[in-house]
């Protein structure tokens, strides 16, 4: 029988049999109680042309028509060396300053073991951070919420994704909120909150048919969302929006939202966004121009500007972009790529990041040492990525979530957080 | 009129009624038998083969019987539908061939008109249609063979794609299906596996000036589509493929394209300068050289391949299991997913002969599926406009409700389409939109909608009883009767209304119950 959520938070250390995680574990976080804000770019972005090899003439022969040149060339602009081998993207130039003041980092070669190249399992492998698993109900994301419950958590907005639609990270048992552009609670909520309020009716005994849990499961979201959208609106009030410029794009309005939240220091630990249409096929196109530049100009501006209003406010805000995976080094024949395995990460942070250098690992770009003889090689399993999330920005033990199997599945060749990243400094 | 008297009819018999017909309204006390009476048959085939009932469709359906009325809805070519046909004779676009698109659609201002009649057909139809399970069912293939009318020159040819594809071939041969949308030009276009026509771009010139002269490039191997025709359209992920597979595939279709530009008839075009002609392996079996001598025999082996796996047992299996989790319940019987793709084999995929396999099967009527699946915003959407006799003149509105909601028609940008379980909709996210549709709806504060039945309801307000006016309410928007809670919480905010409004704020409340979510 599927625990009600409200039991299921008043429950949760003990229904883990594990004990409680302490509580006060993330006061010990550098910074101050942290943030992680998800950015999950949907279709699997062209991670070879965001942090680009420059000096490698492979790189050149293997995208003839989409390589970012290694300086300007006329209109075309040549990539923001980050150090001898590697260059940013020209339309990433906001973050640029950023790596230089040591608040950005790339991961380079992340990926899944599992050697699938379709968008939708890659992205619920990487969701639910288990490879090759379907038998997992919940994302990684809400995992943590569940493991890290305490009474009193329906007060606080621990999580909260800024679109309709939950991504898969946050899904599972412990209630997250998704807010609906329009944001907190007007006439819907307040016409429809007595008709879902809590009742007899709920969990009564009686046929348990598949009507009556139908009606239950849409009554609990009910609730859930009035609940939630009261508390969101509540503590939006209590936050001011910050000074910095944001382009008008979903993604920047979203960061702006989440940066109010943090500034009402409501506790928030988790915030999660997507952005669609990475999955470039066809004329990616290169430089300063084509579909890939203008998406990472949003990109990068929306970022930028988060990041100016997250250390105004001396917050603690971990930022994590990441995709299902990478593309083929070598274009197609329509100017785009095909799917691919490796890909980079790029992690953002106000103080936990240790900035300004470059992680994961590289071998070249020879058939060789790519997967299938065509794509990035996984240098860095996605999963030690967000182990050191965990234990380094939300001080979780590493032995806790080993107990717990919080990384199942058989899909590694190492236990996860053997090969830490290294990116997050220790927390004190 | 018919639909007047109906009701009057239906509003008579409540108020005529003592109020204790509890046991029929109320499911938790109800038989709890393992299978459905005639009358909940009657709801659940209302609710599941077509997009809710009419105010009148559940007296119409029990008079004539359930199984006549789905043996009926099986065969649509013989239902007529001149309403609607008329309605949509004057959307021009819908009639064009994909040449006819291009060269009055190509222009300035002109271009969104296609998809715009597109989307308002498809929304009309299923509100409309007296085929409902043809619509249904339209549905369905519309996700799984999702296309997008945001992807270049889809915008133009979305209305030739619904009717030459899904409407011509929905109730044929799945192979015939199949077969349409691999040499459509929409999908072509859709899944990049049509070589782009467009002349070189200035900065791709300058680049291929400047490349070395020992640059090789590739050969324009674009995958998307070959793997998305197994993972998505036939196998199903990882079933009976492997990346190999994926590539030769591709190789195999390369070529396979349509005629674009100025005169072209953007029809499907197999240029068999640009076909891969080396021997390859795909699915174990071996296809050699295409012959040089001729050439254009090399678009025989997509068609091979694609007839393969039209046949495969794994196809049958995935389109069983997908149509059952559709139509019957989010996690379906295994042995009727199992019969469903016996009855697809040994029928070579005759379409209505699998569909029959389900609707007519008891297991599709077990009351574990009854009113259990949470309806998806195009579901609700259509159900809603149906239960309170809605009239559209204007969908516009409409079609903003559905984006809010989460599912622009034709607008799904991955390939996999639109989910239809509760796990992909059961957010706390879009349970605000659809409480505000209710509030609209009730309202009649929809734009281009008119809503019918809460005025007829007007009348009820003047009952003194509270319960009876829920009665009622109940009785026309939710005819599958509603929970102790529900009922009594309506009678309170039935009691709360002054007399003018009671009908509006039940009607309003029933259209965001609980109940209404589920079909």
């Amino acid at each position: 029988m599927k625990l009600d959520r409200r039991q299921f938070l008043g429950r949760a250390g003990a229904a883990c049999g594990l004990g409680l995680l302490d509580p006060t574990r993330l006061l010990a976080a550098p910074g101050g109680r942290p943030t992680l804000v998800t950015i999950f770019l949907r279709g699997g972005w062209d991670a070879l042309n965001v942090v680009v090899p420059y000096r490698d003439p492979l790189y050149y022969e293997r995208r003839p028509t989409i390589a970012v040149p290694p300086e300007d060339r006329g209109d075309a602009k040549g990539v923001l060396r980050l150090d001898r081998q590697f260059g940013l993207h020209p339309a990433l130039e906001p973050l640029f300053p950023l790596y230089e003041q040591g608040k950005m980092a790339p991961i380079l070669c992340v990926g899944s073991p599992h050697p699938t190249r379709s968008h939708f399992d890659a992205q619920d492998f990487m969701e639910y951070a288990a490879p090759g698993e379907r038998t997992l109900r919940g994302g990684w994301l809400n995992r943590y919420l569940g493991m890290t419950a305490r009474p009193g958590d329906e007060r606080r907005l621990r999580a909260v994704s800024l679109q309709r639609l939950l991504p898969r990270a946050l899904r599972g048992e412990y209630p997250v909120l998704a807010v609906p552009p329009e944001g907190g609670p007007s006439e819907p909520e307040r016409t429809f909150e007595d008709l879902y309020g809590p009742g007899e009716d709920m969990g009564s005994a009686g046929p348990a048919t598949g009507e009556r849990e139908g009606r239950e499961g849409v009554v609990r979201t009910g609730q859930d969302t009035i609940r939630q959208l009261e508390r969101y609106q509540e503590l939006l009030e209590r936050g001011s929006a910050g000074a910095a410029e944001y382009p008008d794009v979903p993604l920047a309005r979203g960061l702006k939202t989440i940066g109010r939240l943090v500034r009402a220091d409501a506790g928030l630990e988790v915030a999660a966004l997507d952005v669609p249409n990475w999955d470039h096929h066809a004329n990616e196109g290169a430089s300063h121009d084509g579909t890939l530049a203008r998406m990472l100009r949003d990109l990068g501006r929306s970022l930028a500007a988060f990041m100016a209003d997250a250390s105004d406010a001396g917050a603690n805000v971990v930022v994590l972009v990441m995709s299902e995976f990478g593309r083929t080094v070598r274009e197609n024949g329509t100017s785009g790529t095909d799917h691919g395995r490796g890909g980079h990460m790029l992690a953002l942070g106000t103080s936990a990041l240790r900035g300004g250098a470059l992680y994961g690992g590289w071998l070249g770009l020879e058939d060789r040492v790519l997967v299938d003889r065509r794509d990035l090689p996984i240098i860095v399993d996605f999963r030690e990525v967000f182990h050191e999330v965990l234990t380094q920005l939300f001080a979780c033990g590493a032995t806790d979530l080993a107990k717990r199997q919080f990384f199942p599945g058989a899909w590694r060749s190492t236990p996860v957080g053997a090969r830490a990243v290294r990116f997050l400094a220790r927390p004190l | 009129m018919k639909k007047t008297i109906a009701l009057a009819g239906v509003l008579a018999l409540t108020c005529a009624l003592p109020r204790d017909r509890a046991h029929a309204d109320d499911p938790t006390t109800s038989t709890g038998t393992a299978t459905l009476d005639d009358r909940e048959r009657a709801l659940h085939v209302l609710q599941r083969l077509a997009f809710g009932p009419r105010p009148g469709d559940l007296q119409r359906v029990q008079a004539m019987g359930w199984r006549a009325w789905v043996e009926q809805q099986l065969t649509p070519g013989a239902l007529p539908d001149d309403a609607l046909e008329a309605r949509l004779r004057e959307l021009e676009a819908l009639g064009l061939t994909c040449k006819d698109l291009v060269d009055r659609y190509d222009q300035d201002k002109q271009r969104h008109v296609p998809a715009r009649q597109l989307v308002t057909s498809v929304l009309l139809s299923a509100l409309s249609s007296e085929r409902q399970l043809q619509e249904v069912l339209l549905e369905f293939w519309r996700n799984h063979f999702n296309v997008s009318v945001e992807k270049g020159t889809v915008q133009l040819l979305g209305p030739a794609w619904e009717r030459d594809v899904l409407r011509r071939h929905a109730f044929g041969r799945f192979g015939d299906l199949l077969m349409a949308t691999a040499k459509h030009p929409a999908m072509l276009e859709y899944l990049d596996n049509t070589l782009s026509q467009k002349p070189i771009s200035d900065q791709e010139r300058k680049y291929l000036a400047s490349a070395s002269a020992a640059f090789h490039r590739q050969r324009g191997l674009n995958e998307n589509y070959a793997r998305e025709l197994m993972e998505l359209h036939t196998l199903g992920v990882d079933n009976g493929y492997t990346q190999d597979d994926v590539r030769e595939v591709a190789r195999a279709l390369t070529g396979w394209t349509y005629s674009a530009g100025k005169d072209a008839d953007y029809e499907f075009l197999f240029r068999h300068q640009v076909h891969d002609m080396d021997p390859k392996r795909v699915l174990g079996r071996a296809l050699p050289t295409t012959p040089s001598s001729a050439p254009q025999t090399g678009v025989r082996e997509g068609e091979a391949i694609i007839h393969a796996l039209a046949r495969a047992r794994g196809t049958a299996r995935f389109i069983a299991w997908k149509l059952c989790r559709y139509l019957v319940s989010d996690t379906p019987d295994e042995e009727l997913v199992e019969d469903v793709a016996r009855v697809f084999r040994e029928t070579n995929g005759d379409l209505p002969a699998v569909y029959r396999a389900i609707v007519l099967d008891e297991r599709f009527y077990a009351r574990a599926n009854y009113r259990a699946k949470f309806k998806t915003p195009f579901e609700l959407l259509v159900s809603s406009l149906r239960a309170v006799g809605a009239s559209v003149e204007d969908d516009a509105a409409l079609q903003e409700r559905l984006h809010a909601l989460g599912q622009p028609i034709y607008r799904h940008l991955e390939p996999t389409g639109y989910a239809d379980t509760a796990e992909a909709w059961q957010d706390p996210g879009v349970m605000s939109a659809r409480w505000r549709l209710a509030l609209d709806l009730g309202d009649g504060a929809v734009t281009g909608v008119t809503v019918d039945l809460p005025q007829r309801l007007q009348g009820l307000g003047a009952l003194e009883d509270p319960a009876r006016v829920v009665q009622a309410v109940v009785e026309a928007l939710l005819p599958g009767g509603v929970g102790p809670t529900t009922r009594a919480r309506l009678e309170r905010a039935a009691r709360a209304a002054p007399a003018r409004d009671r009908a509006r704020v039940l009607a309003t409340l029933a259209l965001g119950a609980p109940e209404f979510q589920l079909q």
